[in-house]
C-alpha cells in the first residue's frame, strides 16, 4: 500500500510547490482559494446524510461497476457506491486530521517553546528524546502505538500525533533559539518583563507562523498516515467509510483496470491536501508582518 | 570623450504593491582618470546605479536610458560582450567584506577564479605573481594568498576585496559604501587604499556613500542624490565651497563635526520620502526651507550653472548667471 | 534637581569576562576568556551624559548591557543611588528595572514585529503595574507627541509601517515611559540615514533636559558625541584610557589614541586633503590582550616601558590619562 500513498503525498507536495510560486504575489487569492475548497468539505460533512444517495456501509448494486448515472463514481468490489462512502469519508478525514494534529500542537509546541527559551542542559536531553522519536519512521511508530492502543478514533489519532510532536518540537525549538538573542526580546528583559510575558508575547507570535505550515502539512500527512493504519485494519473498523482505507483498498483493483476506486478517494485526499495547504500559505504570508519588506 | 556616461538613466522596480521609481532622469558623466562621489541617504538610488553601471540589477529591475562606458551602451550590450567587461574592465566592490568572499576559498583560489573568468589558459605562476604584486600594493603580505577569509580582520578582508577587484587592472572601478561596515580608523585605512588607486594607478572611480565628509577627500566629481534624483551635480570644490541645492546645504552643515566652536547641533527636518508615495513636485519640497509655491506643484528641471548641475526651483532664470548668493545657516 | 552633584551611577572595578569555547582535547588546559570588559571604573552625577567611546571589539557595548543587566558581570560593582545593581538577581532585579533602561543600535530589530506601537510602549507601564487602563493610554499618547510621533496616527502601527528615525523614536518613548533615572544609549545613531541622525541626536538632549535624566552614550563616533556629552571616557580593549570633560577632550587629547580617533573623523571640506598621519593596524582581539600596555603595538609613541608595564588610569594636572607619557 504504501507505494500508491507514497506516490499520492509526492505529487501532492510537487502540486503544493509549484502553487507556491504560481501565488507568490497573490497571497490573498491562494488562501481563498484554499479556504474555498475546505468550505467545500466542510458542507459535504456537514450534510453527508442529504448528499449521499446510498448507505455507504452496505451494497447498493453490483460490485466493481465503473461509474455510471445511478454511481458516479462506481461501486468498489463489494458493491457500496465510491460516492457515498466519500461524502460520509470526508467526516472521518476532518477528524482523524484535527485531532491528531490539534493533540501534537497542543504538546509539541509549548515544550519546544520553554525548552528552546531556557537552552542548556534541559534542551541537550529533551532534543536527544525528541530526535530519537523523530528518527523512527512515522509509520511504523504509529502502527506499534496503533497496535498497542487498539482501533477507534481517538487512539488512531493519539497515535499519529506521537509521530508529529517531534516535528512541532524540532521547528519551534529552532526558532526559537533564533528569536531569543534578538533585541527585541533582550528589550523585553530590560523593561523588566517576567520570564513567561517574555515567551508569550514576544518569542511566540514571532515563531507562530512557522508553525501554521507545519500544521497544514501534518493535516495532510495524518490522512495518509490513516489510511496506511486502516489498510492493516489498526484504525477505523471497516465498513465505516475512510478515504485512507478505500484508496488503499482500491489499489487491489488497479491491475483489473478498475481505476475509479483508486482515482476517487485520491482525488479527494489530494484536494482537501491541497486546500490546507493553500490556506495555511496564504495565511502565512498574510499575517507575516517582514514578508513585505523582503522584496 | 569621456570614460562614462549616464544619459537620462532611469530604473523602475516592479514590486507586488506597484512600480518603485529608483532611479529617475540621471545623467552624468565620467572622464578618464577621475573619481566620482555619488552621495546620497538610504532609497536615494545610488546603490541601483552603481549595479546597473555592471548591469547586474535585480532581475525585476527595468532600465531606461543609456549607460555609455567608452561609446559603447551598457544597457544595450549583448550578454557575452557584457561579461567581458566585468571584472576586466569595469570591477565592484562591496559594503560588507564579510559576506563578499567565499568563505570555504582560500584567497588564492579566489584570485584563481578571477583570472580564469577571462584568461581561461593562464598558468598558475603568472597567477601568483601577478596576485602578489597586487597584494602588495595594498598592504597585505603576499603569503596570506594560502589563508582562508576568516583569517582575517574586517579591514584586511577589505582590502582583499578591493585587491580582487583590481587585479585585471580595470578602468573603472565602483566601490559601494566599501567602509560603511568598517570602525573609524580602519575606515581611513583603506580610503587612503583607495586614494593610492587613484594617484598611482590612474584609475577612475565610481564612489558610492552616504558620507559626505568622507569623499571629500578624494573625489573630483560629486552627485549628490535624493529620493532617486541627481539633484545636485558639479566638481567638488565648488560643491563644498557654495552648495546650490537647499538639500546639500543642509547636509553639509548638519554632519556632526569636532570643532569646538561649534556645539549647536542641526539638523533636516521630516523624514525620507517613500519611493512607493512619493511628495508630488520637487521631492525635496516637504523638508525644504526655502519652499516656493511651484516646489509642490511642478518637479524642477535640471539647471545649468557654470557647468554646474542643480536640480532647483530657486535656480530658475539663473542659469549661466553669476552664482547664486543666497545664504543659510 | 536636589541631587545635583552627586553620583547616580558609580561602576566600580567593572569586569564582564565570556568564557571560550574549547575543544574537548583542551580541556585540562587553562578556559581561555575573551575579556570583554576588564577593570573599568568610573562614575555619572545626577543629570549628567557620559560618553563611553571605542572601536568595535572595545567593550564598550558590553559595559552598557552590563550596567543594565542584560549581562551578569563577572566581578565589581554597579552602585546605582545605594543599590549594587551587581547583586541583584530575579524578583527583585526586576522590578528595580523601571528605573534604568537601554536604547539599542538597531531598531529595526528592537521592537517586537507583531506589538502595535502603542501596545509596545505601553508595556513597561503594564509590567510595572503603573496606572489603570485608560491612565497608561494618556502617558502613551503624552510619550508619543513627546518623541514626534503624532499619536492618532501612530499608536495603533506595526513597526514595520515605520521608518528607521520613526522606530528609533518609539524605542526612545518606551525607554522613558517608565520616567527612568537612567538610560544606556548604545550606538543609537549608528544605522540611520545621515539627515536622521542629528534628529534624534536632538530628541535624546530634548528628552534629557525634560526629564533631568542621566545618559551613558556609547558610541564609535566622538563628533556625534560632542553635541550631547559632558563627559567623555574613550574605551580600548575593555579599559578606559582617557576620560575627560567633553571640552577637554577636543581641546587637547591626552591619550595618543584618543588623538587618532579625533583624527579620524572625517571632515567634509576637499581642502583638508593634506598628508594626514593614519595608525597602522586594528583593534586586536580581546582574546589576546597585548601586554603592557594595550595600545603600544599600534601607539606611534610606545617606548620600552609600555610593552611591559600596563599603565594605570590616574590624574595628573586635573586630567585623568592612562598612558606612560604622562608619569
Amino acid at each position: 500500500m504504501d507505494g500508491s500513498s507514497g506516490e499520492i503525498l509526492m505529487i501532492s507536495k510537487e502540486i503544493r510547490k509549484g502553487l507556491r510560486g504560481l501565488f507568490k504575489d497573490s497571497s490573498g487569492l491562494m488562501a481563498v482559494i484554499g479556504f474555498l475548497i475546505l468550505i467545500f468539505y466542510v458542507v459535504v460533512a456537514i450534510f453527508a446524510p442529504f448528499i449521499s444517495p446510498y448507505n455507504p456501509t452496505q451494497p447498493s448494486g453490483p460490485s466493481l461497476l465503473p461509474p455510471t448515472v445511478s454511481h458516479i463514481m462506481g461501486t468498489d468490489n463489494l458493491g457500496y457506491d465510491i460516492f457515498s462512502r466519500l461524502v460520509w469519508g470526508t467526516r472521518m478525514a476532518f477528524a482523524i486530521a484535527l485531532i491528531a494534529t490539534a493533540i501534537a500542537a497542543v504538546v509539541g509546541i509549548p515544550v519546544g517553546l520553554l525548552v528552546g527559551y531556557i537552552g542548556g542542559k534541559t534542551d541537550r536531553v529533551v532534543t536527544m528524546i525528541m530526535d530519537s522519536v523523530y528518527a523512527f519512521p512515522g509509520l511504523i511508530l504509529a502502527i506499534a502505538i496503533a497496535a498497542m492502543l487498539g482501533p477507534g478514533l481517538l487512539n488512531i489519532a493519539f497515535s499519529i500525533a506521537v509521530v508529529y510532536i517531534p516535528t512541532y518540537y524540532r521547528v519551534i525549538r529552532s526558532q526559537v533559539s533564533t528569536v531569543k538573542s534578538e533585541l527585541y526580546v533582550d528589550g523585553a528583559r530590560a523593561i523588566g518583563a517576567k520570564t513567561s510575558t517574555i515567551i508569550g508575547s514576544y518569542v511566540f507570535p514571532n515563531v507562530l507562523p512557522s508553525t501554521i505550515v507545519i500544521f497544514s502539512m501534518n493535516l495532510a500527512d495524518s490522512i495518509m498516515t490513516e489510511a496506511g493504519l486502516s489498510f492493516l485494519g489498526l484504525g477505523i473498523a471497516p465498513p465505516t467509510p475512510d478515504w485512507g482505507y478505500d484508496l488503499a483498498k482500491g489499489q487491489q483493483f488497479i491491475l483489473n483496470n478498475d481505476w475509479w476506486m483508486v482515482l476517487f478517494p485520491g482525488l479527494a485526499i489530494i484536494t482537501i491536501v491541497l486546500g490546507f495547504s493553500m490556506f495555511a500559505e496564504g495565511l502565512d504570508e498574510y499575517f507575516n508582518p517582514n514578508i513585505g519588506e523582503k522584496r | 570623450m569621456s570614460l562614462l556616461e549616464a544619459r537620462d538613466l532611469s530604473i523602475e522596480y516592479l514590486t507586488r504593491d506597484g512600480n518603485l521609481k529608483a532611479v529617475e532622469n540621471v545623467s552624468f558623466s565620467l572622464g578618464f582618470h577621475e573619481t566620482l562621489g555619488l552621495v546620497g541617504e538610504s532609497g536615494c538610488g545610488k546603490s541601483t546605479i552603481g549595479l546597473s553601471l555592471l548591469r547586474i540589477l535585480p532581475i525585476n529591475a527595468r532600465m531606461k536610458g543609456k549607460i555609455l562606458y567608452k561609446e559603447k551602451d551598457i544597457a544595450i550590450l549583448p550578454e557575452e560582450e557584457i561579461r567581458s567587461l566585468r571584472g576586466k574592465e569595469i570591477s565592484m566592490i562591496f559594503q560588507d567584506p564579510m559576506t563578499s568572499l567565499d568563505p570555504i576559498m582560500r584567497i588564492k583560489n579566489q584570485f584563481f577564479e578571477t583570472f580564469r573568468a577571462h584568461f581561461q589558459k593562464m598558468k598558475e605562476e603568472e597567477m601568483i605573481k601577478i596576485s602578489s604584486d597586487v597584494l602588495k600594493s595594498i598592504g597585505i603580505d603576499p603569503s596570506r594568498l594560502e589563508n582562508y577569509p576568516f583569517e582575517f580582520s574586517g579591514g584586511m578582508r577589505q582590502r582583499v576585496m578591493i585587491a580582487l577587484a583590481i587585479v585585471l587592472n580595470p578602468s573603472l572601478l565602483i566601490a559601494d559604501e566599501p567602509t560603511t561596515s568598517l570602525d573609524v580608523v580602519v575606515q581611513l585605512q583603506i580610503m587612503e587604499v583607495l586614494k593610492e588607486l587613484k594617484d598611482k594607478r590612474n584609475m577612475s572611480m565610481v564612489l558610492i556613500t552616504h558620507d559626505l565628509g568622507l569623499v571629500a577627500e578624494i573625489v573630483d566629481k560629486v552627485g549628490i542624490m535624493y529620493a532617486g534624483n541627481l539633484v545636485e551635480f558639479g566638481d567638488v570644490n565648488s560643491i563644498y565651497e557654495n552648495p546650490l541645492h537647499p538639500y546639500t546645504r543642509l547636509l553639509l552643515i548638519s554632519i556632526p563635526n569636532v570643532k569646538l566652536e561649534d556645539m549647536e547641533l542641526k539638523y533636516i527636518k521630516g523624514n525620507l520620502p517613500s519611493l512607493k508615495s512619493p511628495p508630488a513636485g520637487c521631492k525635496f519640497h516637504p523638508r525644504c526651507p526655502f519652499v516656493m509655491d511651484v516646489c509642490t506643484k511642478e518637479d524642477p528641471p535640471t539647471f545649468e550653472i557654470n557647468e554646474r548641475k542643480v536640480k532647483c526651483w530657486l535656480y530658475e532664470g539663473e542659469h549661466d548667471e553669476s552664482k547664486s548668493e543666497t545664504n543659510i545657516g | 534637581m536636589m541631587n545635583q552633584n552627586q553620583k547616580l551611577i558609580s561602576v566600580r572595578n567593572l569586569k564582564k569576562y565570556f568564557p571560550l569555547k574549547v575543544s574537548w582535547l583542551k580541556i585540562f588546559k587553562e578556559r581561555p576568556y575573551v575579556r570583554a570588559v576588564d577593570d573599568l571604573s568610573f562614575e555619572i552625577k545626577y543629570g549628567e551624559t557620559l560618553g563611553l567611546v571605542g572601536e568595535s571589539g572595545s567593550g564598550k557595548t558590553t559595559v552598557g548591557r552590563t550596567l543594565v543587566r542584560l549581562e551578569n558581570p563577572t566581578g565589581g560593582q554597579i552602585l546605582f543611588e545605594d543599590v549594587d545593581l551587581a547583586k541583584l538577581f530575579g524578583e527583585s532585579l526586576r522590578t528595580k528595572r523601571k528605573d534604568f533602561q537601554m536604547i539599542f543600535q538597531d531598531p529595526m530589530a528592537s521592537l517586537n514585529p507583531y506589538m502595535r506601537i502603542g501596545n509596545a510602549i505601553e508595556h513597561p507601564l503594564k509590567i510595572h503595574k503603573m496606572g489603570n487602563k485608560a491612565e497608561r493610554k494618556i502617558r502613551v499618547y503624552e510619550i508619543l507627541e513627546k518623541v514626534g510621533l503624532p499619536p492618532e496616527e501612530f499608536y495603533n502601527r506595526f513597526p514595520r509601517h515605520l521608518s528607521g528615525g520613526q522606530r528609533q523614536r518609539v524605542v526612545i518613548a518606551r525607554a522613558m515611559v517608565t520616567n527612568p533615572k537612567f538610560v544606556v544609549a548604545d550606538e543609537v545613531t549608528a544605522m540611520l540615514d545621515v539627515s536622521i541622525r542629528s534628529q534624534i541626536l536632538k530628541l535624546l538632549i530634548d528628552m534629557k533636559n525634560e526629564f533631568g535624566l542621566t545618559y551613558l552614550f556609547i558610541t564609535h563616533d566622538l563628533a556625534s558625541a560632542k553635541y550631547i556629552c559632558d563627559k567623555i571616557a574613550v574605551i580600548y580593549l575593555g579599559k578606559i584610557i582617557e576620560i575627560a570633560k567633553t571640552y577637554d577632550i577636543f581641546k587637547e587629547p591626552l591619550h595618543p589614541y584618543t588623538k587618532i580617533l579625533i583624527a579620524s573623523v572625517p571632515v567634509p571640506d576637499p581642502k583638508m586633503k593634506k598628508k594626514k598621519f593614519i595608525p597602522s593596524g586594528e583593534i586586536p582581539s580581546p582574546i589576546n590582550i597585548p601586554s603592557g600596555c594595550r595600545f603600544h603595538p599600534r601607539c606611534p609613541y610606545a617606548m620600552e616601558i609600555c610593552a611591559k608595564v600596563e599603565p594605570e588610569l590616574k590624574e595628573i594636572n586635573g586630567r585623568t590619562v592612562a598612558c606612560h607619557l604622562y608619569d
